[in-house]
């Protein structure tokens, strides 16, 4: 038996035998134990820091539409959002953002259907554009633009899938990160899109091998809890929503070589 | 604090230190005052906070109570997507795994995400001695092992530190001009990192959950660092204590949501890696090899017993360090342990032998502010009382405390007999008259504070209340029991309440 094939057995034994051991004391303590709410106690919870009723907090009234209230709290989290129609404007929109950022150089995700925009963007804004930027290229690219296959709505929250699109360093590395996303593809909750990416993988698959859940841009409050935006990651965060129906943004969560129709509304 | 000398044995003289530092108290209040004003206004946003906790608690106790089932659901399907999945009995083969991975591919330099179990088993040091650079890559440890210390707080491990003190370590450091600016603090940090990223072999990472299902990892953050950390260097291995586990994909919604919340007052931290398996074509990004290393470490041991069973649903939040009036005063250090705070204080003496912490358990008052905030409702007092009865009833006991055992005998023998008690109290009225002390009895610095050790000991901080001159009982009995019942206040009349602007109608 080699060394793994032994500890793997030791420790599953050890987990048998100590759950064994336990289970005379197991239906008394259920019986016994229930531990007391601050409710039951009656305190005033902010005084102890405790669980507040949500009641106690005033709920700010969100948009009801879920495009915008994911805007409302994408820019909570110091992200931007535009919405644009038309791939005119969309070429625009990505021209703006790349002088504003001093933009020379732009890394972009393999998404090939987002080439031709990104393309006609960096060449207005006058900045190199690099293909198959390797993870070195990247650390001297100024943005990099990709694709997202999902938003959520409930926390401002990208998702990128890398069974979809190669993403990974795209999103991470450069200074500033652009990401387009279709105006259908938000969802009301984070369990929503959980299940969405879960049943994107079929039945026995395995999922992306990289999801990523990204919600504004990089920061970090390690210093006296003082925020401070862009550690590791990206300094800004820019999601530019293409209107449904709009033949400029192919969808690509639905790339046909990948993945599966599915249900979305 | 020099961490050497620091021992979860001499919690009582640790925090004595603690507290005579002003500029340590200092960054605290804010830090753990700030935190749970976030974390309020974050559980806002949830419709029913108290819901979910029952939810999330299901889960793991469920999980827990088919754990060995779970893990190796989570292991079959992990390897089923290209990961090697490496088994750890203790910490000292988990370090002893992870340096082999790292001595057979001759890694020089590793980067590393911020990892509890790591500091749990003290890897850097084993991977030191191997040869073998470990660079923290989060900002906060990456702080802390500039300065050569230990972390004091689990999701931020330089709580204990002021800007200036960091602006004068990256000074010596990492050679930048002084300053005290934040925003220049980090984007020196992250220059220094940025090349340390480029250079690394390895990388290593702790892990969130794991999810059974699908063979799942989880890493939440909110620098980048982890993802770059996992993805960047041809090899990632994630260190993960066996109690990580989760069932399902979608049962992630739960932990997302209360975790989060509950460690830094965010809905969720910017980002959230999950990872499955290696990359699937040559072309792919990510690593080449994935290894995740299940660890026990003392974890099944906990399994025994539903009441310390429970302390293996920690999410590692945070929220009950920052609750804790005791954590508050005295911050991480004064722990003596990795795992600080109400839940250090049981899963350190639980992980790591009640010998070397046996008075963790007593750095607590019970007020259930730990209890009330965690999100996995974990009853951590519950939990300390039973690591106190461990530590009275733990074999050399009777021999060490002799006069205790005395004392609360006799107490009992009192409270259990009222004519005995009656007649006691007499006495000690007695000689309280004649010896005309109940005037100094209970004053700052009266006569209780000046008792012979060992009593004095417990009364150099807490006072003996004077004996009232005659007692409830005797009241009662001879004026209360037989007087008419009192009136009613007629409406009108101006009552305590109505003066300190109660409603008194
Ligand atoms: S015991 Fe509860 S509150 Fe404390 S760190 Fe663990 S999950 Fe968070």
């Amino acid at each position: 038996m080699t060394r793994n094939e032994e500890a793997r057995r030791s420790v599953l034994a050890a987990i048998r035998r100590r759950l064994a051991e336990s289970a005379p004391h197991d239906a008394a303590h259920a019986q016994r134990h229930q531990p007391p709410t601050p409710a039951d106690r009656g305190m005033s919870l902010p005084v102890l820091n405790g669980a507040a009723p949500s009641t106690s907090v005033a709920v700010e009234p969100l948009p009801r539409d879920p495009l915008e209230r994911f805007r409302y709290r994408l820019e909570a989290v110091a992200g931007t959002f535009t919405l644009v129609r038309g791939s005119d404007a969309l070429v625009a929109e990505l021209e703006r953002i790349l002088r504003s950022a001093g933009a020379r150089r732009v890394a972009v995700s393999e998404a090939a259907e987002i080439r031709a925009v990104v393309e006609g963007a960096c060449e207005r804004a006058g900045a190199e554009l690099i293909i198959d930027a390797s993870p070195r290229d990247l650390f001297d690219c100024d943005v990099g633009i990709s694709t997202a296959q999902w938003a959520i709505a409930e926390t401002g929250t990208l998702v990128l899938e890398s069974r979809l699109e190669r993403h990974r360093f795209v999103s991470l590395i450069p200074r500033v990160h652009i990401a387009l996303l279709r105006a259908d593809r938000v969802c009301e909750t984070l369990g929503d899109a959980l299940q969405r990416v879960r049943a994107g993988a079929a039945e026995g698959e395995v999922p992306s091998a990289a999801i990523t859940l990204i919600t504004g841009p990089s920061r970090t409050s390690d210093i006296e809890l003082t925020l401070a935006i862009g550690v590791h990651g990206p300094q800004e965060l820019h999601v530019v929503v293409v209107e449904p129906g709009d033949a400029t943004m192919p969808d690509a969560t639905a790339n046909p070589t990948h993945s599966q129709p599915d249900g979305l509304t | 604090m020099s961490s050497h000398s620091v021992t979860s044995r001499t919690f009582d003289r640790n925090a004595r230190a603690a507290l005579a530092d002003t500029q340590l108290r200092g960054a605290l209040r804010h830090a753990t005052s700030l935190f749970g004003e976030r974390r309020l206004a974050a559980i806002g946003t949830v419709d029913d906070w108290e819901g979910l906790r029952t939810r999330a608690r299901e889960i793991k106790d469920r999980t827990l109570a088919q754990l060995d089932r779970y893990l190796e659901e989570f292991a079959d399907n992990a390897e089923r997507a290209g990961a090697r999945v490496h088994w750890a009995r203790d910490g000292e083969e988990a370090c002893a795994i992870i340096g082999q991975i790292a001595r057979e591919r001759g890694v020089r330099t590793v980067v590393k995400s911020k990892s509890m179990a790591s500091e749990e088993i003290h890897l850097n040091a084993a991977l030191a001695r191997l040869g073998i650079e470990p660079i923290e890559t989060d900002l906060g440890e990456y702080i802390i092992q500039l300065a050569g210390e230990t972390p004091s707080h689990i999701v931020v491990p330089a709580i204990h530190k002021t800007k200036r003190q960091i602006a004068e370590l990256f000074v010596e450091k990492l050679g930048i001009p002084p300053s005290d600016d934040v925003a220049t603090l980090t984007e020196a940090a992250r220059a220094a990192l940025r090349q340390r990223f480029a250079q690394a072999d390895m990388g290593i990472s702790g892990v969130n959950f794991g999810v059974a299902e699908t063979g799942t990892i989880l890493i939440l953050e909110n620098e980048g660092n982890a993802r770059l950390t996992t993805s960047l260097p041809p090899v990632h291995a994630a260190l993960m204590g066996i109690e990580k586990v989760i069932p399902s994909f979608q049962d992630l919604d739960v932990f997302l949501k209360l975790l989060p919340r509950s460690g830094t007052g965010q809905l969720l931290t910017a980002y959230q890696s999950l990872i499955t398996g290696t990359r699937r074509a040559p072309g792919d990004e990510g690593p080449e090899e994935l290894h995740i290393v299940l660890m026990d470490n003392g974890r099944s041991r906990v399994l025994a017993h539903p009441t310390t069973r429970q302390s293996l649903a920690c999410i590692r939040c945070g929220a009950c360090l920052n609750a804790c009036p005791v954590y508050q005063q005295v911050g991480g250090h004064a722990y003596g342990s990795v795992y600080p705070g109400p839940i250090g204080a049981v899963i350190s003496p639980q992980l790591f032998g009640l010998e070397n912490s046996s008075q963790l358990p007593y750095a607590s008052s019970l007020c259930g502010a730990c209890r009330d905030v965690c999100p996995v409702k974990i009853d951590i007092p519950e939990l300390l009382l039973h690591l106190r009865s461990q530590v009275v009833e733990g074999d050399d006991a009777p021999q060490a405390k002799p006069l205790e055992r005395l004392s609360f005998a006799a107490y009992a023998t009192l409270m259990e007999r009222p004519a005995l008690l009656r007649v006691a109290t007499g006495v000690g009225r007695l000689a309280q008259r004649l010896l005309g002390i109940r005037e100094r009895v209970g004053k700052q610095g009266g006569v209780t504070a000046r008792l012979a050790p060992p009593l004095g000991a417990w009364t150099a901080w807490r006072d003996l209340r004077p004996l009232a001159p005659r007692s409830f009982r005797d009241i009662w009995r001879t004026e209360l029991r037989d007087a008419p019942p009192p009136q009613r206040i007629p409406a009108g009349v101006a009552t305590r309440a109505d003066r300190s602007g109660g409603d008194g109608s």
